[in-house]
């Protein structure tokens, strides 16, 4: 759990493809579309009463924040949207830009799974699952790097969201950082 | 006073003891009939001084020497002082019989006796002993100085005393001094007595000319004490006149009360002639006559000069006995290698010299002018030359070195010469025209310019200047600067010019630079970096050119997207207007413009306050180089925009847009400002955005955003770290009203910040 607590990348980055070179917009997939080589499967949809299209646009950021897609920003962010997760924080559209657009290679190969959840009122909320093969190094801090392990990874993980309007004013991402460390064996056995 | 026989017989030692009292009339006779034994006494009229006079009364000094020329009110400054003094007073008024040491000694004794110390006694052992002067008298009559009370002793007009009998009586006078006494010595020269040891204890107090030259307050209070009432303009013209010579105040106030203009020189005051006559030139030498009246041609005295032009070798000698006997005359400056005389005796020596050698005054004066030409002091050459009425001599210098004295800022001398000629003359005269056409264009005046081209079209175009220059190859460049006809006639004027000029000339520079700024609006950047490349190297003898042609290839250094290059070229430009003044100057809004252009482009703070002192420059130009001023408000307009000054830029776009409608065959201008409004368009940015420019550190960071490179690559690049450059990003976005990086780039290129 010390490393967890030392490590200082923010959990986006884990989602980030590699090797991305054009920025331009994409537009939403629409389940079980291929964004390049990010694959995005919808399970089969448990009834619920979210509404559906806040449900949307979250599903649109989170494939945006392994994309790295800023372009979706303005669109579904408001300007001084505030975002958390247990390695960083975002207080604007522009920090979060920036974070989104903060790519590397660590992984690559990226699969993201989205179940929708009922939560009611302004909010949204999204359960996903995210398999991503290892393919660069991971940095656990500046003391600590895992070269790539060219590893099958599974994260299991919730995203909770705020809104104002049809934009996201607010998020918080949630996910066991123990189970991908785990995986990549940067724990120690018990 | 008694005659000489008189004298003879005061010398013969008595052979019988005369009566106490018959001594002391015999003295009395010997110090002549009344002799002059109290201060003066003043009228009305008289201006009291009291800071100098509380200056003599506070030093505390052993010995006070009050030494001027005549006419300097030495007299009535130490009668105040005397006044005001709680000793006694021992007032002589020395006379020339003086020089005889019985005449002085007696009238010392004299001057003591109504302090009550003194006896008849004393007027046989000291005035009337016949002893031996050096073994008795003056011995005798030094214990009774040192007996004395405190006293002050004067001696007035105390340079009349040459005797060395006299001066051994004056010495004893010092070196007796009493305890609490002060001697005070008053005239035009000092004696040659031992004070030197005096001032190292600052036991003397030096009063010269300097401190009683009266001051404007003090000059103000004297004309009014002789009831003259004068506007303050004219007393400041006759204090000005006099240089606050108090005699020549209260003669030129009284001249003044009788009809004279005195400010206009001492012509209106016979008095204060006569006055000068009397009291200086009759008193010289015919030899030093000569000598005075010859260099008064010299309003500032060289010895040097003088010793080539009056053909003799001891100027530097005479002029510094002449100022140590305050003959109206000074050493001039810190290093005393010159002299002046005082104006009013400088115009009464200049009036003797055309009375006694009227034929000697021009000749003089062209001797002068060579002279000061040789040391390449030209603008007393040509005030020489003017002096000795040789117009054509004028004309020649002025055109030789107007170049050279605009290119160094003395644009105002240059003036000056032209002013001495009227209107018509410098018309009639080729190089004085071209002369008044470049003082205009260095002021930025093309109205005048204007004028001088054509009156200069009036000329034969044939003709061939003094210095050798092709007159149609110099009228070429003045119209190319008009450029009343448009780019293409300008840069045809601009190259003739340069062909027409002689390699080495400034005036080639200047072509080169004409011909340089013509091309590049015209389309022709190749050939204007060749031109201003040229005159960069060329216009080192004329830094104005230098300055613009350096600023010019900044120009096309930005142009070409080459800042870097811009940046150095700035540099040089820069340097050079700091270097000779020319902050002020108008052309040198070409300077600051692209100064402030490569500035805002670079995100230096100080882009505004270059844009905005180019603006306040360019508006003072009346449009010399029409395309020079379309050129600089163009650029101005795009790159206030660039620093946020959006409402400025559209107002100065505006502006120009309306300059240009009238202004023929534009070349490249017109299309110049359209890309400067859409620019200015594009850069509108939205509510909420910092309108303030990008640091340094965010610009760097904003151009490698169009390529792949990661935020961690980008870091790498500029050795800072990963953390450094997101923050960096972040401030890019939040000034460009963006969220992603596609957008920022756009943004930017938009408003200039990225090439396209």
């Amino acid at each position: 759990m010390g490393l967890l607590m030392r490590r200082r990348r923010p959990l986006l980055r884990l989602a980030a493809t590699a090797g991305v070179v054009d920025h331009a917009p994409k537009t939403c997939p629409e389940a079980g579309a291929a964004i390049g080589y990010v694959h995005v499967f919808e399970r089969d949809p448990v009834p619920t009463t979210t509404s559906a299209d806040r449900a949307a646009a979250l599903m649109r950021g989170l494939v945006a924040s392994v994309t790295g897609d800023s372009s979706v920003v303005a669109e579904l962010y408001t300007d001084d949207v505030s975002g958390w997760s247990p390695s960083t924080s975002v207080s604007s559209a522009v920090e979060l830009a920036i974070e989104l657009e903060d790519t590397d290679d660590t992984f690559s190969d990226i699969e993201l799974t989205f179940a929708p959840l009922d939560v009611g009122g302004d909010k949204a909320c999204v359960e996903w699952e995210l398999r991503a093969t290892h393919t660069g190094p991971l940095v656990i801090d500046d003391d600590v790097q895992i070269d790539a392990t060219g590893i099958r990874l599974t994260l299991h993980g919730v995203t909770v969201a705020e809104f104002d309007g049809d934009r996201i004013r607010g998020f918080r991402q949630y996910w066991d950082d123990a189970e991908l460390l785990a995986q990549v064996g940067a724990l120690p056995d018990d | 006073m008694v005659g000489v026989a008189g004298r003879r017989e005061a010398h013969a030692v008595p052979t019988a003891r005369a009566s106490v009292d018959g001594a002391r009339d015999l003295a009395r006779v010997l110090a002549g009939i009344d002799p002059p034994l109290h201060p003066p006494r003043f009228g009305p009229e008289v201006v009291e001084r009291p800071e100098l006079r509380d200056r003599l009364r506070s030093s505390g000094a052993r010995v006070a020497l009050v030494l001027a020329p005549a006419g300097y009110g030495k007299t009535t400054l130490v009668a105040q002082w005397a006044a005001l003094d709680d000793r006694p007073t021992s007032w002589l008024s020395l006379r020339e019989s003086d020089n005889d040491p019985p005449a002085l000694l007696g009238h010392a004794l004299f001057a003591l006796e109504p302090a009550g110390w003194v006896e008849a006694k004393h007027f046989e052992t000291i005035a009337l002993s016949g002893a031996d002067l050096a073994t008795v008298v003056l011995p005798r009559f030094g214990a009774l100085v040192a007996d004395s009370p405190p006293t002050l002793w004067v001696f007035d007009d105390v340079h009349v005393l040459r005797a060395d009998g006299a001066r051994l009586v004056l010495r004893v006078v010092l070196e007796h001094l009493a305890e609490g006494s002060t001697l005070v010595l008053v005239g035009r020269e000092a004696p040659d007595l031992p004070i030197a040891r005096r001032r190292a204890g600052r036991g003397v107090l030096d009063v010269g000319p300097e401190d009683l030259t009266m001051s404007d307050r003090e000059a103000a209070a004297l004309l009014k004490a002789t009831g003259v009432k004068l506007g303050a303009g004219d007393v400041d013209a006759i204090v000005s006149r006099t240089e606050g010579w108090p005699a020549g105040l209260y003669l030129g106030s009284l001249a003044t009360r009788d009809g004279a203009d005195v400010s206009q020189g001492s012509a209106g005051s016979r008095a204060i002639e006569e006055y000068l006559l009397d009291e200086v030139l009759r008193a010289a030498t015919p030899d030093e006559a000569t000598f005075l009246t010859r260099s008064a041609i010299f309003e500032q005295i060289p010895p040097t000069a003088c010793d080539d032009v009056l053909v003799c070798s001891d100027s530097a000698i005479r002029l510094d006995q002449f100022e140590h006997s305050n003959r109206f005359v000074r050493a001039v400056g810190a290093s005393r290698a010159e002299y002046r005389y005082h104006q009013l005796f400088r115009d009464l020596l200049l009036g003797e010299l055309r009375r006694r050698e009227p034929l000697a005054e021009a000749q003089l004066h062209a001797r002068a002018s060579a002279w000061f030409e040789a040391k390449h002091d030209i603008d007393r050459a040509i005030t020489h030359a003017h002096a000795a009425d040789d117009r054509e001599r004028v004309a020649q210098l002025v055109w030789e070195h107007v170049a050279e004295y605009i290119g160094t800022g003395r644009t105002a001398t240059v003036q000056r010469w032209l002013d001495a000629f009227s209107a018509a003359e410098v018309a009639q005269r080729a190089p004085l025209a071209l002369s008044a056409a470049w003082v205009a264009f260095t002021d930025g005046d093309t109205i005048e310019m204007d004028r001088w081209a054509t009156i200069l079209h009036t000329h034969d175009v044939d003709t061939t200047l003094p210095d050798g220059t092709s007159f149609r190859g110099a009228l070429a460049l003045v119209d190319a600067l008009v450029a009343t006809h448009g780019l293409r006639r300008s840069l045809a004027d601009a190259e003739l010019a340069y062909e027409l000029h002689g390699p080495g000339t400034p005036y080639r520079a200047l072509a080169g630079l004409v011909a340089g700024i013509a091309s590049r609006l015209l389309g022709d950047t190749e050939r204007a970096r060749t031109w201003c490349s040229e005159a960069l190297q060329l216009g080192v003898a004329l830094p104005p050119v230098q300055a613009q042609a350096a600023a010019q290839l900044a120009r096309l250094d930005a142009d070409a997207g080459a800042w870097g290059d811009a940046l150095r070229h700035l540099d040089t430009a820069l340097a050079v207007v700091a270097q000779f003044g020319f902050e002020e100057r108008t052309p040198m809004c070409q300077v600051y413009a692209t100064a402030g252009h490569v500035h805002a482009h670079e995100g230096r703070g100080d882009a505004k306050d270059l844009l905005k002192h180019a603006l306040w420059l360019v508006g003072s130009l009346r449009g010399v180089a029409r395309f020079v001023v379309l050129d600089v408000r163009i650029v101005l307009a795009r790159s206030l925009a660039l620093v946020g000054e959006l409402e400025l830029a559209r107002v100065v776009a505006h502006e120009t847009a309306d300059l240009l409608d009238t202004y023929p065959d534009a070349g490249e201008l017109p299309a110049m400002l359209d890309e400067a409004r859409a620019r200015i368009d594009a850069a509108d940015l939205p509510l909420g955005v910092s309108a303030s420019p990008l640091t340094p550190a965010e610009l760097r960071v904003l151009r490698y955003l169009p390529t792949h490179l990661s935020f961690a690559e980008i870091a790498d690049e500029v050795y800072v770290s990963r953390n450094t450059v997101k923050t960096q990003a972040i401030a890019v976005y939040r000034k460009l009203g963006v969220t992603s990086r596609a957008a920022a780039v756009e943004r930017a290129r938009a408003a200039g910040l990225l090439d396209p």
